[in-house]
């Protein structure tokens, strides 16, 4: 039929490209030293037109791929692939830590690192062996649903930038430039496949203009990313973390804010993107063994990387590791490599696999709606040494007008637990209560006077919030003189503290959101080491909260 | 070894007689034929299927009537000139072939002096008459569904397009149901490897009996163990008139009122006949519901549980507080919940399926009353979890094609124990499969994905007739399926906008 001559068009080349390459960037790229304020953008500016050049190169080099061991020999040419297959068997360890170590941290907290490496590894190989026909149709149609995620996400967090941020633009030197640029380099590694690929496309002589493309495309999201970055955390205030993306996309919200939180659906999009780059690995990996007449080791290579995984996952294995393997090893020797070439790629032939189910043991890592408590506010204050936490948690019969048989849940509250940390606190919390606590929902944090004039234990609140992604940085923060009894309004049947002090912040005209502070406006000035910002104070009027004035 | 007719009657009633031993409802008739009786002749059919041959005014009595009358030296050349001009009298040489055409409802002549059989058609076996399409309701457009009989299903297509180039090869599967098959394809549109693969994929098993064309879809289809059909299933004569025209192929069966057009690609499933019929602003939004649908029937569920017990940040407090205050009391985890509700639907559905029609709907309150209403009341569900599984079982039915619909209700369950046990990430995973196994799905070469995706490589961009319709004037091409010279399937004359 028409359709079976193994190739694959331009567009699905270039969706491919866009789709397995564009998540993982997000997380990557804004972790790299080098890659800051107007030096990155420079910087990710230089790998671009190196890259640009390149792509002239891979179309040519496509002839060493298509029968390496000819054009080679037949030693040479299997080092040669087991020198690539190397770096992608490293990248697929990478990817795989990386899909564990984000899930457990965003997604599903407390799971079983192997569980979610052999589903990941299992689900990435099931799509990556039957050709790339078939990698090529499943980008097509993926493609747009991942990228309005991603892109119209990003687009949304334009709103959250801070111009004040965005006119620090950061130190810039030959040296940082030109170091940036080789940073950019290394990570645009993966391009370096795509002459494996390119003998199996339409017409490949003209696919420069497709990978020119992608790789302008690329580095457009990645300097938007940069922007964004920077635009909302400022310069200085995002180099500490560990996924500054994921955390900066915790404060978008969606017009009309019919959902709270829309951060999962970007994290989801990236995921599936790291998914898709993972499957291709595998692919790359049957591919390029195949070539050199080794295709029977292709599930073992595929199994050693998932086996590699659980290892390095069970030693704890830094990711940076593999980021400096591949700038200080990979990304000269690829480069080098380059400069040998010619050759077209060769009808690819299925290897079915299946790995074994294992969902046998998983047990269901969530917690029921009903075995959570949500606390809307909570209050912090330090005290001889001791934090003092106090949890607002609405009563749920009150709040949804359900008039469900009484339970605990069904009673507002507002319970105080104390610790020599605020670790320590929530675990009290955790001995003394029956559900799981949830603050995903929190709305707004109290700062009671002893914390606000201690700022070493400010900053370790801030830090304990912080490692929290259910946190999300745009919560309104008060200042209360006595926060005890502003919470202790939860518990006396009027509205929820949290709520009822977010409504007069965003329903009252005159009190505009504006002059409010998040939790990110207190991270950004800690991170930053500026003054912290004043806050409105919260205090009870008439059995009321009320917000007067301003702290400090 | 087949055997001969011979010139001697009594030959040729012993044979008839020896297979159609124990053969009750096969009657053979013998007869003196002509003015002074000389001619013997043998008359052997099915009782039912040729009930009448005696009435004056069926054919086969008319022929009868005549011999009768005639005189015996007249009547071996009255036959083999057919001087009746019966228009469906056909000379039979062998005894399997008169077997055949006496099996397939006709009766068959035996005349002593001559060595052929003489088959002539009758009204053949009972069957339904033309009745409105039951599966396939449209408020716009022909009521006419396909019946059982493969003859009449083929003269309701040629009804509609009345060219020779509409060409209906026929043959029989089944070593003993000897069951008809029909190809319907437009001569210059079908594009001739299609036509030589299922052909070939015809000829590719032996099989004792076809009863339905559900067998030949299994047999023929490329990726057996793949829930989604890859042949689309239709009982509408103008739908299949109107895919003939865009070049693909339509697979007729005897004894099945169900038409299977191949090739078949995802978008397919999501069109309904009078997509063509209606505005087409009124149609996108329709097709616009349909794929979402698709979408909410598979995920829908199991997003709930990935929210629920892993994400509940993603919904606005005041929700997830209700959804919260909901499962008070409810004694089972909501992954069995839901799959218990989920499993009280899909029995609902089954049973209202099987059941005669006015207890139908007596199934569906006493699942409406009983199973939500009352699992509610008795804390065994919370409402939340009825709406989810509501809504899911209002987009299942919102899926035109039930064949499609139901891979969709199979990997919802898959996705409520992924979104059960792993969140989101359990989701992604479902998706990242569902879409590798789609992508690498074909039905007849043509990839499943189409026209989303390999369009471009098939030098096809698209006639504007998938996720949403272009205004009719508009759809100036045909799909894919059709040969690539024969692209343009209207012109607007000059002068016309």
């Amino acid at each position: 039929m028409f359709a079976d001559n193994a190739q694959i068009s331009h567009r699905q080349l270039f969706r491919q490209i866009l789709l397995g390459l564009s998540g993982i960037y997000f997380l990557a790229v804004p972790v790299c030293g080098e890659l800051r304020g107007r030096q990155g953008i420079l910087s990710l500016l230089g790998g671009m037109v190196i890259y640009l050049f390149l792509c002239i190169y891979f179309i040519r080099f496509k002839t060493v791929f298509r029968s390496p061991l000819q054009y080679m020999g037949k030693t040479v040419g299997r080092i040669f692939i087991l020198l690539y297959l190397s770096w992608l068997w490293l990248a697929g360890v990478y990817l795989l830590l990386l899909i564990a170590r984000i899930t457990d941290r965003f997604l599903i907290e407390g799971s079983v690192p192997w569980v979610v490496i052999g589903l990941a590894g299992a689900a990435a190989y099931l799509g990556s062996h039957q050709g790339l026909e078939r990698r090529g149709r499943m980008a097509e149609v993926c493609f747009p649903f991942v990228m309005v995620i991603l892109v119209g996400m990003l687009l949304l967090g334009i709103l959250r930038m801070k111009p004040e941020y965005l006119r620090e633009i950061g130190p810039l030197s030959l040296k940082g430039w030109l170091k940036g640029t080789y940073e950019v380099c290394c990570l645009f590694l993966p391009f370096v496949f795509l002459p494996v690929t390119l003998g199996n496309v339409k017409k490949p002589g003209e696919t420069g203009r497709v990978m020119g493309s992608a790789v302008m495309i690329i580095t457009g999201l990645q300097i938007l990313g940069l922007l964004l970055l920077q635009g909302s955390f400022g310069l200085g205030g995002y180099e500490h973390k560990e996924y500054p993306m994921i955390d900066f996309m915790s404060g978008i919200h969606i017009p009309g804010d019919f959902l709270e939180r829309v951060d999962i659906f970007w994290l989801a999009a990236v995921l599936f993107s790291v998914l898709f780059a993972l499957g291709s690995i595998f692919f790359y990996n049957h591919e390029l063994l195949v070539r050199v007449k080794m295709e029977k080791t292709a599930w073992i290579a595929a199994g050693g990387i998932v086996f590699a995984a659980l290892v390095c996952e069970k030693e704890e294995v830094s990711l940076d590791l593999f980021l400096n393997v591949t700038v200080g090893i990979y990304g000269p020797l690829f480069l080098l490599l380059l400069l040998f070439g010619a050759g077209s790629a060769r009808k690819k032939k299925a290897l079915a696999a299946l790995l074994a189910l294992i969902f046998l043991p998983l047990t269901a890592c969530g917690v029921s709606l009903e075995n959570r408590v949500f606390p809307l506010a909570i209050s912090a204050d330090y005290q001889n040494g001791q934090y003092e936490l106090i949890y607002g948690i609405p009563g749920l019969t009150q709040i949804t007008g359900q008039d469900k048989k009484s339970t605990e849940n069904s009673q507002a509250q507002a319970v105080a637990y104390k610790g020599k940390a605020p670790k320590e606190a929530e675990e009290n919390f955790n001995k003394n209560q029956e559900n799981y606590l949830d603050m995903g929902h929190l709305k707004v944090l109290i700062l009671g006077e002893g914390i606000l004039q201690e700022k070493k234990a400010l900053e370790e609140l801030l830090q304990y919030l912080e490692e929290k992604p259910a946190v999300a940085g745009n919560l309104y923060v008060f200042a209360c003189d006595k926060p005890e009894e502003l919470m202790s309004l939860e518990s006396q049947n009027t509205d929820s503290v949290g709520e009822y002090l977010t409504g007069i912040l965003e329903n009252n005209l005159e009190g505009k959101p504006k002059d409010a502070v998040t939790l990110q406006d207190l991270y950004n000035a800690w991170h930053r080491e500026e003054e912290f910002p004043r806050l409105p104070i919260a205090e009870v009027v008439n059995k009321r909260p009320q917000i007067r004035q301003y702290s400090w | 070894m087949d055997c001969k007719i011979s010139t001697h009657i009594e030959e040729n009633e012993t044979y008839v007689r020896s297979r159609l031993y124990n053969c009750d409802d096969c009657i053979i008739r013998p007869m003196i034929l002509g003015e002074e009786k000389k001619i013997r002749c043998l008359v052997v059919y099915i009782e039912v299927a040729v009930s009448n041959m005696m009435l004056e005014d069926s054919v086969i009595g008319k022929l009868v009537n005549h011999m009768w009358e005639m005189p015996a030296e007249e009547i071996l050349q009255f036959v083999k000139e057919n001087g009746m001009g019966i228009s469906d009298v056909q000379p039979l040489d062998t005894m399997d072939a008169a077997f055949a055409s006496m099996l397939a409802g006709n009766a068959v002549f035996f005349l002593d002096g001559y060595a052929r059989a003489i088959k002539v058609s009758s009204k053949g076996y009972p069957n339904l008459s033309v009745a409105e399409a039951s599966r396939e309701k449209v408020l716009r457009g022909s009521k006419e569904g396909f019946t059982d009989a493969v003859k009449t299903n083929s003269a309701l297509v040629r009804k509609r397009i009345r060219d020779t180039r509409l060409k209906v090869k026929q043959k029989t599967l089944g070593e003993r149901s000897q069951t008809l098959v029909q190809l319907l394809y437009m001569e210059d549109l079908v594009r001739p490897e299609l036509l030589q693969d299922i052909e070939e994929r015809l000829d590719s098993f032996v099989i004792d009996g076809v009863l339905d064309s559900g067998v030949i879809e299994q047999l023929t289809e490329e990726s057996w163990i793949s829930p989604f059909p890859q042949f689309q299933t239709t009982e509408r004569p103008d739908k299949c008139a109107s895919e003939i025209l865009n070049g693909r192929i339509l697979l007729l069966c005897d004894h099945s009122p169900i038409g299977m057009l191949l090739p078949a690609a995802f978008g397919d499933f999501l069109q309904v006949s009078e997509d063509h019929y209606n505005r087409f602003e009124i149609v996108s939004l329709q097709r616009l519901i349909r794929y979402a649908a698709v979408f909410f029937t598979m995920l829908f569920s199991g997003t709930y549980l990935a929210v629920t017990n892993f994400h509940t940040q993603v919904l606005p407090a005041s929700l997830i507080l209700s959804f919260s205050e909901a499962r008070q009391g409810v004694p089972f985890p909501s992954v069995l919940e839901i799959l218990f509700m989920e499993i009280a639907f899909e029995t609902i559905r089954e049973a209202g399926v099987r059941m005669p029609g006015p207890l139908g709907g007596t199934i569906g309150i006493v699942g409406g009353l009983i199973v939500g209403q009352a699992a509610v009341e008795a804390n065994l569900v919370s409402p939340i979890v009825v709406v989810v599984v509501a809504v899911t079982a209002l987009c299942s039915l919102a899926i035109p094609n039930e064949e499609f619909s139901a891979p969709f209700r199979l990997l919802k369950f898959g996705f409520i124990l992924l979104g059960g046990t792993l969140g989101v990430f359990g989701i992604l995973l479902g998706l990242y499969l569902t879409a590798s196994h789609l992508a690498g799905l074909k039905s007849f070469g043509i990839p499943y994905l189409t026209p989303f995706a390999a369009q471009t490589k098939a030098g096809y961009r698209g006639e504007g007739d998938s996720l949403i319709r272009a205004p009719f004037r508009f759809l100036t091409r045909r799909p894919l399926y059709a040969q690539g010279n024969q692209k343009v399937r209207l012109r607007m004359e000059k002068g016309e906008k």
